[in-house]
């Protein structure tokens, strides 16, 4: 190696090592200053800034007991049998659920359920927070993970649930009493429980609603297209299929008619 | 009997004996005070914080949050404690309408986002973890090595000069010392590696002793260049070398001399973000193979020992480094009003001083960690071996033929022990500073261009070259 080799080695070295701390030198001030083309830090404080959760994640299960009919298909599509119902005749001797409950420590979040559901009111939500830290709400009472026997007890429609969120969130003092009487309702003042779970039956929040009912929109609108696809695809076949049959009619009509003027 | 080494060690005696206490105890007070001060008072909070910073340093560089460990675990700890009898949930409520309090609450949010409650947790999990020894090992080497990791750190900073008169000692050969002393950190390496009979440690160990005898080459080669400029070994001396009068007191600074300081500051500083064991150095403990190194065996403070050892070295390179070739704890922008201060005040302004140069380095040397990747050990030693011995050579032969064309009009001749401003130091004259610089930036520039245009790299193994344009292995 030459001398000029050697010193080209050091200049090199120098200037990538340099190159190399102005591009640190950029990421520390983007992340210092939340600027930048590639933005501010690309972590997020999760447990304080909500987590991203992409499409199509399989979180946690949540039966709209509005749309179940009861049919089963769930636990018997389940593998590991974590799902269980039971049902009763209401007063039009119609089939209403009374318990919907799926043991959370058991399921393993495959999403065979909800592929077999005929109504698609069971569906995998985004929830994935099962960390029993994370099932304390601001005031330290405690969500429950499965359906209790008490939780029947009580009925909550989806406007009541917003405002039951709202007021967990908000301060104690601020509560009216329309407020404390609600909160009596539905919170039981012995174990600070609350006497509905976010998990296993419930009902939509408007949200969730719009977003499953869009789900489903997109579904029917794509199993309408590929039927439609094949259908297409079908009558082309049945054409080609057809045009196929008469040229190979024609061949043979004309083979034998070769064959007999030959004969 | 009196006991004092300087007036600052006087004038704390003499605020202590106020109090009553008696004279002579007083005095080794002071005495012990002006010693130890700079090693536990700010060497080792220094160290010890300095991981803090590194962590969340990493993060930003590498566009991460870093530790966002809040108070809020040891307040849920004192409540769980206070109010042991209560329910779990009513515990956690409490703590939750401790963190929507008024003031509390910001402060609280505040603390966790800025991860400082890791500094905490760090010292805290480290002294609880259990301090044992794998079956096997050298118990008296394990142990040991910890103890000489961290003394050949500390006993560095016994002639470290923070002030005119605000240090251990500083003998006349002080730069030998901190030869043989820095040379302690390889011998505890090597030891831990070995005594801890685990052949990943022994790697690590054999890796680090082979690179540290490596680099105190070009570092000796340095410190003696240095040395040889100043005309001393002693640090206050190398420091009363540079000083200038005059407001513009940095043109005094070795590293604005000549260019040649420059190529020896350069290779000081690599040299010894090597010998401190620093990425892009940290074969000793490259995890990626050596689980990690040296220390993998040791647990708990033990293992904080090392950590402390290796902050502990870094602030000894960045404070040499300053020492060497940017003042010492001279101010830039002049001397004498500090120097006009009474010696308590000057002191504390100069030692500030100091500590600021050694926590830029330190932050340059992070910045760096964070930028390189680790070399292989081949590269490690080629990079010692075929670049810095000969340009510290090249610095060596170059301040002594600069020396010799001033004909004795650098260094210092005579300095009083600490009393640098009545040392008669006179600088190299205007014309030859002018001079060595156009001329050797001029020709080092014209090399640059030169060695761009005809400079012939080594040629890439035929792999890697195959592997980055794109051509894979058929066979």
């Amino acid at each position: 190696m030459s001398f000029l080799g050697w010193v080209k080695e050091i200049v090199d070295g120098v200037e990538s090592t340099a190159i190399g701390l102005k591009t640190t030198t950029r990421f520390l001030w983007e992340n210092a200053t939340d600027t930048g083309e590639h933005g501010a830090a690309m972590t997020r404080d999760y447990p304080v800034q909500p987590a991203i959760i992409p499409d199509g994640y399989r979180g946690h299960l949540f039966n709209d007991v509005d749309n179940c009919t009861l049919c089963k298909s769930c636990q018997r599509a389940c593998p590991i049998d974590c799902i269980s119902m039971e049902g009763e005749l209401n007063e039009n001797a119609k089939f209403h659920i009374s318990r919907y409950d799926i043991d959370i420590s058991k399921c393993i979040y495959c999403g065979l359920c909800t592929q077999v559901c005929p109504t698609e009111c069971l569906t995998m939500t985004k929830g994935f927070e099962i960390e029993p830290a994370n099932l304390v709400n601001k005031r330290g009472g405690k969500f429950l993970f499965r359906m209790r026997p008490e939780q029947t007890k009580v009925k909550l429609d989806m406007h009541e649930v917003e405002r039951l969120n709202a007021l967990t969130a908000a301060d104690p003092s601020s509560w009216t009493e329309d407020d404390k009487a609600f909160m009596a309702r539905v919170e039981d003042p012995e174990t600070g429980r609350f006497l509905f779970g976010r998990y296993g039956m419930g009902f939509y929040t408007p949200e969730e609603k719009a977003r499953v009912d869009r789900i489903r929109a997109e579904k029917k609108k794509a199993k309408e297209e590929a039927a439609a696809k094949a259908a297409a695809e079908q009558a082309a076949a049945n054409e080609r299929s057809a045009a196929e049959q008469a040229a190979k009619d024609a061949a043979a009509k004309a083979a034998e008619s070769a064959e007999e003027g030959k004969a | 009997m009196t006991f004092s080494v300087g007036p600052v060690s006087d004038s704390v005696a003499s605020w202590i004996a106020s109090f009553g206490v008696p004279a002579t105890l007083a005095e080794i007070v002071a005495v012990l005070l002006v010693c130890c001060g700079p090693v536990l008072g700010i060497a080792f909070p220094i160290a010890g914080v300095a991981q803090y910073f590194e962590r969340k340093i990493a993060a930003a560089m590498q566009r991460r949050k870093g530790p966002m460990v809040g108070a809020t675990g040891v307040v849920q700890l004192v409540v769980d404690l206070a109010f042991f009898w209560q329910p779990r949930w009513k515990r956690q409520a409490t703590v939750r309408k401790l963190e929507n309090a008024p003031v509390i609450g910001p402060v609280l949010a505040r603390v966790r986002q800025w991860g400082l409650g890791s500094i905490a947790a760090d010292g805290v999990k480290m002294f609880l973890k259990e301090d044992m020894a794998p079956a096997g090992a050298d118990k008296i080497l394990f142990y040991g090595s910890t103890y000489l990791a961290l003394g050949g750190a500390f006993l560095a900073f016994a002639v470290f000069p923070f002030s005119q008169w605000f240090h251990m000692g500083d003998p006349p050969v002080a730069a030998l010392y901190l030869g043989s002393v820095t040379g302690l950190v390889a011998v505890s390496i090597l030891k831990a590696g070995w005594s801890s009979n685990n052949k990943w440690s022994y790697f690590g160990g054999i890796r680090s002793v082979a690179m540290i005898v490596s680099y105190e080459v070009p570092i000796t080669l340095c410190i003696a260049a240095v040395c040889m400029w100043s005309g001393t070994m002693s640090l206050q001396g190398i420091i009363a070398a540079q000083y200038q009068p005059g407001v513009a007191s940095f043109l005094g600074w070795n590293l604005f001399q000549t260019p040649f300081m420059v190529l020896i500051a350069g290779v000081y500083y690599v040299a010894a973000l090597a010998e401190c064991n620093r990425a892009p150095f940290d074969l000793a403990e490259g995890e990626s193979e050596l689980v990690g190194g040296f220390h993998t065996e040791y647990s708990g403070l033990r293992w904080g020992l090392f950590f402390i050892a290796e902050y502990t070295d870094m602030i000894l390179v960045g404070a040499l480094f300053a020492t060497m070739f940017l003042g010492g704890y001279q101010s830039p922008i002049g001397e004498e009003w500090i120097v006009s201060l009474p010696p308590l005040a000057e002191a504390l302004v100069h030692t500030a001083i100091i500590v600021v140069k050694f926590l830029a380095s330190i932050g340059l040397m992070m910045w760096i960690r964070w930028t390189l990747p680790r070399f292989r050990i081949d590269q490690v030693m080629k990079l010692a071996w075929t670049k810095l011995v000969p340009l510290a050579l090249l610095g060596l032969f170059g301040l002594a033929v600069t020396q010799l064309v001033q004909a004795g009009r650098v260094g210092v001749h005579e300095v009083a022990h600490g009393r640098y401003l009545s040392a008669p130091v006179v600088h190299m004259d205007i014309q030859a500073v002018v001079v060595s610089w156009v001329l050797l930036g001029g020709a080092v520039a014209t090399l640059v261009v030169l060695a761009r245009k005809y400079g012939e790299s080594r040629p890439m193994p035929k792999d890697v070259s195959d592997a980055l344009t794109g051509k894979e292995k058929t066979a």
